[in-house]
């Protein structure tokens, strides 16, 4: 009681020193539901007091009849109220969409005040993330956090994500950050094709598990000092989602979302409507290519022979030929959760389903995923138990991409501009199939090809914690977390036996080109179970002391990865279409392949602060792994973080200033190996020849023989090591209307593990080594402004900026200072290259002469290659910049989101083979005349050696003798291959939506609590540089990290979407 | 239950689901170092040189001796039809691989672990052939510091001298150990079954027709080592040859494996074979091409001419008019043709030029003769070898330039489609059969002009220097990673041993 006086009087004299106090009262309530909101915190604003709501969303507060107060919760927008000597102020909070929240989840879970934090951190509600009604958590964001760089690498329904957090730092491990989810760290395994360039599939990423309805919030950790505690897979950056969980009072607890969505062709190559079937200029029966004459308009015959008769086509472009082989795609997706709580126990239950149909015709890209999830807690005295059990199940079909006849947009892009597509729809006619299509070369009918080829992809997915907490004191917690994942997943791949079906007694299999040899079908199916178990124990203290705030904790994290694998694969199926291992004559070949590896760590942290003005971070982790050499197992890595919040030493600043906050920070993470890179091993031996292959058992002589692994172990390998340093500033002005966030950082990612090529005359192809140092530095810059804030209208508008330098700083000697990333046999390939940014392009470029001008062969009129290869450019963005803007009228809302990436460089094969087939609309160039390449030189060579130029009088034709047109397109025009190189650069309007929170009087007498209906729209249009006629560059064929910014290996073109959706809360 | 014991029993559950053991970094996808034996090691080398010699060397060499061209309608090998092909297309990294990182190290490892000198005689043997090999098709070659690992990751290139000189040391050392004391064959042997003799006798074959390269070369002294391996006569009997195929994933013999699965459309009949097999009436020609399907004839393709001879002909130039390469002889598909690395025809055709060069015994030079045309004729399995050795154009007869040429022609058509990549430098070494000095063009407008069987400079030709291929690149993985590898050469450079 004394103290209580002591505290009145001290509070009386400062009030009545400053201004007169008045109790202010009043309820919280939430925006989107008008549901009390317990918790939310009330500050007033330039000191250091406050309070929250209870549990009806009550609070009292007093405060000088002249300030203001500030109420704030995580994830709604805070409300400043100034109190004009009110006595009752109600807030109605409006749930926030992404901005920088106040509350921040922090490593392993720790909730901290943005004010504290000494690191870019990105926190986003999850109501942002689902009202783009995305099928997975990631691509709801692209565009829409700096630094953060999300891709799509296939618009097929159910393929992977790439998430990129500043820059690409590691040559050969992965550049995807770590998901950690409910605290428990997940599998993130991408599935897709190793071998993209004949048969290219992906099947997603495992964090495409996660239901986007189920996530409370989402909070991307960038850097080093951000993300220590999480060790050595964090050193890409950490995505930590928060599900959501039981909460009292609000109504029945029910919530559903529905809708349905279509997707359309987005982007198609523009073709050229001039010239038809045929090559060389000449009218041909059997071409997959336009190099034929002009279009005029007559009946021509073409294709195979079937009972003596022929089909015929008039001899006129299809303009729209291959976007009328689209359909409209088509998903259903629906979800339903139940949540409700107590006093000691909450609970939350939710289903999900999405059912995908792409746009390809039939189900061949098609995707189902199914969720269910349960999660609780209950709290017994001083122990609160936590449970979260999710499971996933889901079935992929996938479109092949790639070279191959397999391949059904390879098919299309090779079909001259003057035969129909859709004309080859009904497989019953014969000219429809393999055996009587119109090319023998290479390709077939699309429509086949789909019905007939199988990529199939099923996983099902069990993953959860279990956690308790006990309150050993008031401020000390024990915390034990035990995280599981596992996954069991089927791959199917099926190829008919096109030799059976159409081998002999059909117009191709008989006539010429004999395409059926050797294919005679083949089927494999494998099964991989992933398993990861997580073990956390993590003590925290928390005190205050004066002024002083102090958090500390100290923990221990056990982490396994284990994965098995079996498959089996036939070959000439007895039954052509019917993929079952028995369905051949010949011996399954069969493989297994394991993989086990262990982690340790020891972590501790402390946090300190004084008066909240003055936040100051410590941090240190050390691991032990299972996959170093023994010697350097332990790796030990600190980080230290500080912010300074210098708004509130100023007098007076809540006129214009609402925050001003400068922050600093300097951390290291290591990273370990892959398993198994120590050692040398022992394979069953094989050969190569120059396509097929000869491997061990050759079981009708009965041998079998192991070779020693080509790829030389280390005993030596250290972890991989990650330095970054960040600065920061965030600003915000004018009761938040006006807010900034920039930050510096730079990133040094040093000893890369690296499996690196070896001349094979050591005996060997590749080693195992530490070598090179990658550099990132960035700038990452977030704007936020409200021109319009009333209580009816309100208009905002967000942009993000973000700038990354890219630099190889390193790498031995010995290599010439470069080291190939992907490269195409003979082709153009992306180079770590030593003072060049990682992912530098290298491609055959045209020799010029002094003044700049292409050198040609005096005798064919056609470039000169340069002896090598040159640098063309690289991978990575100039910049990219994100706007979105949101408009709210009452409780009608309108967002958009625009997403722009300015330069680098992408492979495109749609480029090249539309090159090659003469249907590019750059192939028409000058009505296919004889031309003489423009600024062109001959180079002559004298006796002594000296060289002179000369203009260039070669021209070159289409036909005749001469058909150099052919050759100059088809080899990549004046670029040469350097011209499949493209610039990526986009502008994509990447979501709109509209959305309508139904005015809550019209349903308050029943049961029905809430009614948002919206309609969206997202990748609605897409803008590229006048050069890129040919593909949406956001598709890439070879996965979804750093090779998979090789490019595309004729990827299935992009999708739009757009569809309604109804959510209910009851 | 108090708190305590629950947190406890929690505790004790964690730690049965994962164990805190860290030494798991052995891979368990592959069997302890500790389990291999050399018997498990050596059908590895043989595997992988077969898969080199047979198959990739197989395909570029066919058109380099003029067996193969590129069929009209198809593009796959363009580039090696017409010579242009540089060290960027990566032609011969594949073989580079094989060789070195699969069969040379291997060999490695055998030899460490063996003790039997049959044993290494055989290791050495491979060893040697491996080398040749490399040295054959790019003259200089990583010997005295390859194979080293991280130990050296940049080995030098040795000339191909060097090289030679090296592995027929090598060689001549393993003999004599085992000839001094023969030992039983213990490990696994593909190629001859464990019998050492045959393994004594390919020994001295390598060396009989490393020789001969070596007397090309100019090194005079290499006439008495043939001459004194020719009269000891220790040489293997049938071909050295793997058969080991069957239609199983992965089984196939090497050319339908490589070729045949990429359709059948790729490879035609070259022109000069053609035109010298119908000549000679040689029955072998079914062997190896098929009729053209638009009439009914043996036609083959002027080297380098698919481009060209659309215009030539006036009109058509396609798939159908040209003599296919059979892909499914032997047992009606080609899988399971054996891969020949050494055949006895071969083996008799050296025999006879040293007979007919060194020891002036024609009677002896024109018995190897004719047994290495019969040889090929049982190998191929094709019947009429009487008639055929009785063919005024193939009889034994006429100067002794005129039967060397005989016995170097007959050489160049016993080695198609059986050891091509033997075929090719044999080709360099006798300069026989010999390039004409009409053009493609003049040949394909009027045949008279040629006389069948010479080679022809292909109608577009990459080489600057016009000519034959001479030899192949430095492989692209060596110029990437080996800053020793020498700077690069023209194809119409010769191998060290082709100087005459």
């Amino acid at each position: 009681m004394r103290k209580f006086l002591l505290t009145m009087t001290a509070v009386l004299c400062f009030g009545f020193a400053v201004a007169q106090n008045v109790q202010v009262t009043g309820i919280a309530t939430a925006a989107d539901d008008g549901s009390p909101m317990p918790a939310v915190a009330v500050a007033v604003q330039g000191t250091g007091r406050g309070t929250t709501t209870d549990l009806d969303g009550a609070y009292s507060i007093s405060v000088p009849s002249n300030g203001t107060l500030v109420f704030s919760f995580m994830g709604y927008e805070d409300a400043v109220i100034p109190v004009n000597g009110r006595r009752v102020i109600n807030v109605s909070l409006n749930p926030g969409s992404i901005e920088i929240d106040d509350v921040v989840i922090t490593a392993m879970g720790i909730k901290r005040s943005e004010k504290a934090l000494g690191y870019a951190a990105t926190s986003i509600n999850g109501d942002a993330i689902s009202e783009r009604r995305s099928s997975d958590i990631m691509s709801s964001i692209a565009g829409r956090v700096s630094g953060v760089q999300v891709a799509s690498s296939s618009s097929d329904p159910g393929a992977s994500q790439s998430v990129i957090i500043r820059g690409v730092s590691s040559l050969s491990g992965s550049n995807q950050p770590l998901y950690v989810i409910d605290g428990v760290p997940m599998n993130n395994t991408a599935h897709y094709s190793s071998d993209a360039l004949n048969s290219g599939y992906d099947f997603g990423n495992g964090a495409n598990a996660v239901n986007p309805d189920d996530v409370e919030n989402m909070t991307i950790l960038k850097g080093a000092a951000a993300t220590a505690l999480y060790g050595s897979r964090a050193a890409n950056g950490v995505v930590m989602i928060t599900t959501k969980s039981g909460k009292k009072g609000q109504g029945i607890g029910i919530e559903y979302n529905g809708g349905v969505q279509w997707s359309t062709i987005l982007r198609l190559p523009q073709m050229q409507n001039d010239f038809g079937m045929g090559w060389y200029g000449d009218k041909t029966d059997d071409e997959n290519g336009s190099w034929g004459p002009r279009f005029d308009g007559t009946k021509q015959i073409y294709g195979a022979i079937y009972n003596n008769s022929q089909k015929m086509k008039p001899y006129s472009p299809l303009e729209d030929n291959i976007k009328d082989f689209f359909d409209i795609g088509i998903r259903y997706n629906n979800s339903l959760s139940f949540n409700g709580a107590t006093d000691k126990s909450d609970y939350f239950v939710s289903f999900s389903q999405i059912s995908d149909d792409g746009m390809i015709p039939t189900d061949a890209d098609s995707y189902d995923k199914y969720t269910f999830s349960v999660r609780g807690s209950h709290k017994v005295d001083k122990v609160t138990f936590s449970t979260a059990l999710n499971y996933a199940n889901q079935k992929n079909s996938f479109a092949q991409t790639g070279q191959g006849e397999s391949s059904m947009y390879n098919a299309i892009m090779q079909t001259p501009r003057d035969i129909s597509i859709i004309g080859l729809k009904d497989l019953n006619d014969p000219f429809n199939t393999p055996g009587y299509y119109y090319t023998p070369y290479g390709i077939t009918n699309p429509y086949w090809v789909l019905e007939n080829y199988k990529h199939e992809y099923s996983s099902e997915r069990f993953y959860g914690k279990f956690q308790a907490d006990y309150d050993i004191l008031k401020n000390l917690k024990l915390t034990y977390r035990l995280g599981l994942d596992t996954e069991v997943s089927t791959t199917e791949h099926g190829a008919p036996n096109l030799l059976a079906m159409f081998g002999t007694g059909t117009y191709n299999g008989d006539n010429g080109a004999s395409t059926f040899d050797g294919n005679e079908g083949s089927y494999s199916i494998s099964s991989t179970r992933r398993m990861e178990i997580n073990h956390d124990i993590m003590m925290t203290y928390n005190t205050k002391i004066n002024d002083f705030n102090i958090n500390a904790l100290a923990g221990f994290n056990g982490n396994q990865r284990s994965a098995k694998a079996f498959g089996a694969g036939i070959t000439k199926l007895t039954i052509p279409t019917w993929y079952n291992l028995s369905n051949t004559t010949s011996a399954p070949t069969v493989s297994q392949s394991e993989s086990k590896r262990r982690l340790m760590g020891a972590y501790a942290q402390f946090e300190g602060s004084y008066k909240d003005i003055v936040f100051l971070t410590v941090s240190a982790r050390n691991d032990w792994s299972s996959t170093l050499p023994k010697e350097n197992r332990s790796f030990f890595y600190p980080g230290v973080t500080a912010s300074f919040v210098f708004s509130d030493l100023l007098e007076d600043q809540e006129d214009w200033l609402s925050l001003g906050k400068v922050r600093a920070s300097w951390g290291k993470t290591g990273n370990d190996a892959s398993p198994y890179m120590t050692n040398a091993t022992w394979a069953q031996a094989g050969g190569r020849g120059y396509w097929g292959e000869f491997n061990f058992p050759y079981t009708s002589a009965g041998y079998n023989a192991y070779t020693l692994g080509n790829v030389l172990g280390s005993t030596t390998l250290s972890p991989e090591m990650t330095t970054e340093y960040e600065l920061g500033l965030n600003m915000a002005f004018f009761n938040n209307r006006l807010s900034f966030d920039v930050a510096y950082y730079n990133r040094n990612t040093d000893k890369q593990i690296y499996s690196l090529d070896m001349d094979y005359a050591t005996g060997f192809s590749a080693q195992n080594i530490n070598l090179g140092k990658v550099s990132n530095k960035g700038i990452e810059a977030m704007v936020s402004v409200s021109p319009v804030r009333t209580d009816d209208f309100e208009w905002t508008l967000t942009a993000n900026y973000t700038k990354n330098w890219s630099k190889v700083e390193s790498l031995p000697e010995d290599l010439g200072g470069e080291a190939i990333i992907y490269g195409l046999s003979g082709g153009a390939g992306m180079y770590a290259i030593v003072g060049e940014p990682v992912g530098t392009f290298k491609a055959q470029v045209p020799k010029k002469s002094p003044d700049g001008k292409i050198v040609v062969n005096s005798s064919t009129g056609l470039p000169v290659a340069e002896d090598d290869m040159q640098i063309v450019g690289d991978m990575n963005y100039d910049y990219t910049l994100g706007l979105s803007t949101t408009l709210r009228y009452k409780s009608v809302s309108l967002g958009a989101d625009m997403d722009i990436r300015q330069g680098g460089l992408m492979y495109s094969r749609t480029k090249d083979i539309t090159f090659f087939t003469g249907n590019a609309i750059q192939t028409a160039y000058n009505d296919r005349n004889d031309f003489i390449i423009p600024n062109s030189v001959n180079e002559v060579t004298d006796a002594e050696g000296n060289v002179t130029y000369v203009e260039n009088q070669t021209a070159i034709g289409l036909t005749g003798y001469n058909s150099k047109i052919y050759d100059y397109w088809n080899g990549g025009g004046t670029e040469m291959e350097g011209g499949w190189l493209i610039d990526k650069s986009y502008v994509k309007l990447r979501s709109v939506v509209l959305s309508w929170d139904m005015p809550k009087r019209w349903f308050k007498n029943i049961f029905i609590k809430d009614v948002v209906m919206s309609a969206y729209g997202s990748n609605l249009f897409v803008w590229t540089p006048a050069s890129n006629t040919f593909v949406d560059p956001e598709m890439s064929s070879f996965g979804n990290d750093l090779e998979g910014n090789y490019g595309e290996w004729s990827a299935n073109p992009s999708s739009r979407h757009f569809g309604f959706n109804l959510k209910f809360k009851f | 239950m108090t708190m305590k014991k629950y947190l406890l029993t929690l505790g004790a559950a964690a730690l049965v689901l994962t164990s805190c053991d860290l030494d798991i970094n052995d891979d368990p996808n592959y069997p302890e170092g500790s389990t291999i034996t050399a018997d498990l090691v050596f059908p590895s080398v043989q595997n992988a040189i077969m898969a080199t010699s047979c198959d990739i060397m197989f395909n570029y060499a066919g058109f380099f001796a003029q067996y193969f061209e590129q069929m009209p309608e198809a593009n796959q090998f363009n580039e090696i039809a017409n010579y242009s092909i540089t060290e960027s297309d990566q032609t011969i990294d594949r073989a580079y691989l094989q060789l070195y990182a699969r069969a040379l190290e291997d060999i490695e490892v055998v030899l460490e672990k063996v003790t039997n000198k049959a044993d290494i005689l055989a290791a050495t043997a491979m060893r040697a052939f491996a080398f040749q090999l490399m040295v054959d098709n790019t003259s200089d070659a990583p010997y005295t510091e390859a194979l080293q690992g991280s130990a050296n990751p940049q080995p030098k290139w040795d000339d191909g001298k060097t090289v030679y000189l090296g592995i027929i040391d090598e060689l001549t050392t393993a003999l004599k150990a085992y000839q001094d004391a023969p030992d039983a064959m213990t490990m696994t042997d593909m190629m001859f079954d464990k019998n050492a003799g045959q393994w004594e006798g390919y020994a001295n074959a390598l060396l009989l027709r490393m020789y001969f390269r070596m007397y090309d070369a100019g090194l005079s002294e290499y006439k008495d080592k043939i001459v004194a391996l020719v009269n000891e006569n220790k040489f293997f009997k049938g071909d050295v040859k793997i058969d080991i195929f069957s239609d199983q994933t992965d089984n196939r013999s090497p050319f339908y494996a490589s070729y045949y699965a990429l359709g059948r459309t790729n490879h035609c009949a070259a022109y000069p074979i053609i035109s010298y097999l119908v000549s000679t009436s040689d029955p072998r020609i079914d062997y190896c091409f098929s009729v053209n399907t638009k009439d009914g004839d043996y036609v083959g393709q002027i080297p380098g001419s698919k481009a060209l001879s659309k215009t030539w002909n006036g009109g058509d130039w396609k798939n159908a008019n040209v003599s296919w390469v059979n892909y499914t002889l032997f047992d009606g598909s080609g899988i399971t043709r054996p891969a020949y690395l050494y055949t006895q025809a071969n083996l008799q055709f050296l025999i006879a030029e040293a007979y007919l060069r060194f020891i002036n015994n024609d009677a002896a030079a024109k018995a190897a003769y004719e047994a290495a045309i019969e040889a090929d004729f049982d190998t191929k399995g094709i019947a009429g070898y009487d008639a055929f050795i009785a063919g005024p154009k193939v009889a034994w007869g006429g100067s002794n330039d005129a039967k060397l040429k005989l016995i170097y022609m007959q050489k160049w058509v016993a080695l198609c489609y059986m050891d091509n990549m033997e075929s090719w430098s044999e080709i360099r070494r006798t300069d026989v059969p010999v390039l004409s000095n009409k053009k493609g063009s003049a040949i394909f407008a009027d045949a008279t002009i040629y006389n069948a069987g010479e080679l022809i400079e292909p109608a577009e030709n990459g080489l600057e220097a016009g000519g034959l291929m001479k030899r192949m690149f430095y492989p692209k993985k060596a110029r990437d990673l080996n800053k020793n590898t020498p700077a690069a050469k023209k194809g119409s450079d010769p191998v060290w041993w082709d100087i005459h």
